[in-house]
């Protein structure tokens, strides 16, 4: 046994591309219990290309998601802005996401700096299943108005903003993967959130580098959204 | 690409969907005999035609059934198995 394993110590957790990151020569940031990629050297150009094309990983930020029939009443009594139809996304205040994906399931984004606080446990009552989403999903962002072109060649679904509209939801096959989309608008700003099983985040990222290389398309760190400084 | 409507998720590419097999009426387990139990579960009739099918939409894991003509492989409409037609008769096999 490792000597060096304390028991009941909590382990940083590391992104699904932790590897990719630190070749890439990822400049960290220390978030809550976990690091953050704060940009990869060029701070000014990865701002840039947040309104053309970029891509971030966002998979060490909260996620969580409820189900059942009693789902909607419970983030209705926990103050939250649910959406009144499947297939779409409601902004909280604090710019976090509340998603509809069915029905009767939900998706909780984390997406502002309050955010970034280690959910508090849920417990599944009611009729409402709580669904820890952290660790089975990765979590990419990609901004820009070249987007909807890069989809073109990975998806299905047509994601032009005439015909995907802000807020609108699609669970479908992104890159062969069943993934989850939305599109979240922030500023006049195109950005889409992706998210697809967390097994595959590392081909899937790939996969995305490849297809924004066509359109100049580049990663970048969290602090060219304003998400950390 | 053949489009195919889910009806929780919408259109979308043919490739996103599993075939399940021809929707028959399940018999009641008790009082069926084994051979009426085996025609349920694995003999099709493979009719020409108007059929219902269960089809899976892989990306959400959501079965529904779908009015198909296996003559002209058009998809006549999709329903989620609580909100079956009221203009399709659920206790029979459509021929």
């Amino acid at each position: 046994m490792n000597s060096n394993v304390t028991r009941g110590a909590l382990i940083e957790r590391r992104s699904f591309i932790q590897h990719w990151h630190e070749q890439a020569g990822a400049c960290f940031s220390a978030g809550t219990n976990c690091q953050l990629v704060q940009h990869y050297g060029h701070p000014k150009e990865e701002s840039d290309a947040c309104s053309e094309l970029a891509l971030a990983d966002l998979s060490m930020i909260p996620r969580w998601g409820l189900k059942g029939r009693g789902a909607e009443a419970q983030l209705n009594s926990r103050g939250l802005r649910v959406p009144p139809n499947h297939g779409f996304a409601q902004s909280q205040d604090d710019t976090n996401l509340l998603c509809r994906l069915t029905p009767e399931e939900f998706l909780w984004l984390g997406i502002s700096e309050a955010g970034l606080q280690d959910p508090q446990t849920h417990e599944s009552v009611n009729n409402a299943w709580f669904l820890p989403r952290a660790d089975s999903h990765c979590w990419f962002l990609l901004s820009g108005r070249q987007t909807p072109h890069m989809f073109s060649r990975i998806c299905g679904i047509d994601m032009r903003p005439e015909r995907f509209e802000n807020t609108q939801v699609a669970l479908s096959s992104v890159a062969r993967l069943n993934a989850i989309v939305i599109r979240a608008d922030v500023g006049g700003q195109l950005r889409f959130h992706l998210l697809a099983d967390s097994s595959s985040a590392d081909y899937l990222w790939h996969c995305l580098l490849d297809t924004m290389s066509e359109f100049g398309g580049k990663p970048v760190g969290l602090s060219a959204y304003g998400m950390i400084r | 690409m053949k489009i195919l409507t889910c009806p929780v998720n919408g259109p979308r590419n043919i490739s996103e969907f599993i075939y399940g097999g021809e929707y028959h009426p399940q018999p009641d387990p008790k009082q069926s005999s084994d051979r009426e139990w085996a025609e349920y579960v694995f003999f099709h009739a493979n009719t020409r035609g108007r059929v219902i099918e269960w089809w899976c939409h892989s990306a959400t894991s959501v079965w529904f059934l779908a009015e198909r003509d296996t003559g002209t492989d058009q998809v006549v409409r999709t329903f989620v198995a609580g909100n079956w037609p009221k203009d399709l008769d659920q206790s029979e096999e459509l021929t």
